[in-house]
């Protein structure tokens, strides 16, 4: 049994200014922690009085809530779900079949965005300036957008209802890998100890920022290339969230998009090994995580800007 | 086929994430050391550590501070 980490400390994997190629956790203090815990739980709660409040259309409760709504499809079928695999698992290559048919529906979403929401899209993913400035500010007030002033949240809420758009459009379910660098301190002798203690079976994490990751464990390792190290682990997400941003069969590019504000459930860490498309293998420090964002009323639709 | 300049149906390009690759010296080597209220100059400000220090899984925070602390005053002691 692996000791828990020190009571007074807790390892926020989201809280540090990352970057479109890696989360950057931070460990801080408890008090500050359990803050951040009672105002997203406050964000849901104005949410959920949002939902409930009689007379509005669709459009008016999302233009209201602080956080997205969630709009997934219906699976397409059972096995679409995609499972997380299992520890001794190898994760290999997407394949062309799978990367073809996220394009086409990332092509048909795409076509139905109004230009401010694809240009906000764009913007927040191409830009590593805005990328930062926007994920900072969402971190800094764990998520309250309410906070932030009226152009910032306007952009938002535009890429918002871009990643709706594409979840709307898709039948799958998706297994997402997202970098996240440990403090400082880790390097490549403790990460597996240091992952394993402050990320438990059964602990909750949050992003309250964007995440851009890929379907690819190979893909995600090679933009953590940098990390001579070794403190970079990898998240392995299980979810229906987000939008496919990446290409067709054509290049090695399976990017996606998660939204802001989601929540999950830790089922375990360890290190698994993967393949690359020219056959070598390599090894990173997993954390399995299970999306548990709670499921919005999703009665009714609607795409606007 | 390819699809680099694959296009939606009102004609704008799907666009690529830019993934941010870095060398060394990325930017989550930088310091941390606000959050563990270490002085300024502190080698964990730099994301660097001295070889002799054992770093552990378990090591957090007001661990890092103890072994600070005790490491000057191995220096004056001349240890």
């Amino acid at each position: 049994m692996p000791r828990q980490g020190n009571p007074d400390f807790v390892v926020d994997a989201d809280r540090g200014s990352g970057t479109l190629a890696t989360k950057a956790a931070e460990i801080v203090d408890a008090d500050s922690a359990a803050d951040r815990v009672e105002t997203r739980g406050g964000l849901r709660e104005l949410d959920a009085m949002t939902e409930g409040l009689p007379g509005l259309t669709r459009q008016q409760r999302d233009r209201e809530r602080i956080l997205p709504r969630g709009t997934v499809g219906e699976l397409g079928h059972p096995k679409m779900q995609r499972p997380l695999p299992a520890a001794e698992d190898e994760r290999v290559p997407f394949s062309s079949r799978q990367k073809k048919a996220r394009s086409k529906s990332r092509l048909a979403a795409q076509t139905a965005l109004p230009t401010a929401q694809y240009e906000a899209q764009r913007d927040l993913v191409v830009s590593a300036r805005r990328w930062r400035a926007t994920n900072d500010s969402l971190s800094r007030y764990a998520g309250d957008i309410q906070e932030l002033p009226d152009r910032e949240l306007q952009q938002i809420k535009r890429v918002d209802r871009s990643i709706q758009t594409y979840e709307k459009h898709n039948d799958r379910g998706h297994v997402i890998y997202a970098n996240v660098a440990m403090p400082a301190q880790i390097n490549h002798s403790n990460l597996e100890g240091f992952v394993a203690n402050n990320f438990q079976a059964g602990d909750q994490v949050a992003f309250d920022r964007y995440t851009i990751g890929t379907h690819q464990l190979h893909e995600t390792s090679k933009h953590a290339a940098g990390d001579t190290g070794g403190r970079v682990a990898v998240f392995e997400i299980q979810t229906r969230r987000g939008a496919y941003l990446g290409h067709s069969d054509s290049r090695d590019d399976t990017s996606h998009l998660l939204p802001r504000g989601m929540e999950f459930e830790v089922l375990g860490t360890h290190p698994a090994v993967y393949r690359r498309p020219d056959g070598t293998t390599g090894s990173r420090t997993v954390i399995q995580l299970r999306d548990t964002t709670l499921e919005p009323d999703t009665s009714t639709g609607g795409n606007h800007d | 086929m390819t699809d680099h300049t694959a296009k939606d149906g009102r004609g704008r390009e799907l666009f690529t994430v830019n993934p941010e690759i870095h060398a060394d010296g990325a930017p989550w080597r930088k310091a941390t050391a606000d959050t563990y209220d270490l002085p300024p100059g502190s080698p964990w400000e730099v994301g660097r550590h001295r070889p002799h220090t054992r770093i552990t899984e378990t090591h957090t925070a007001s661990d890092f501070a103890a072994q600070e602390a005790g490491d000057e005053q191995g220096s004056r002691d001349g240890r």
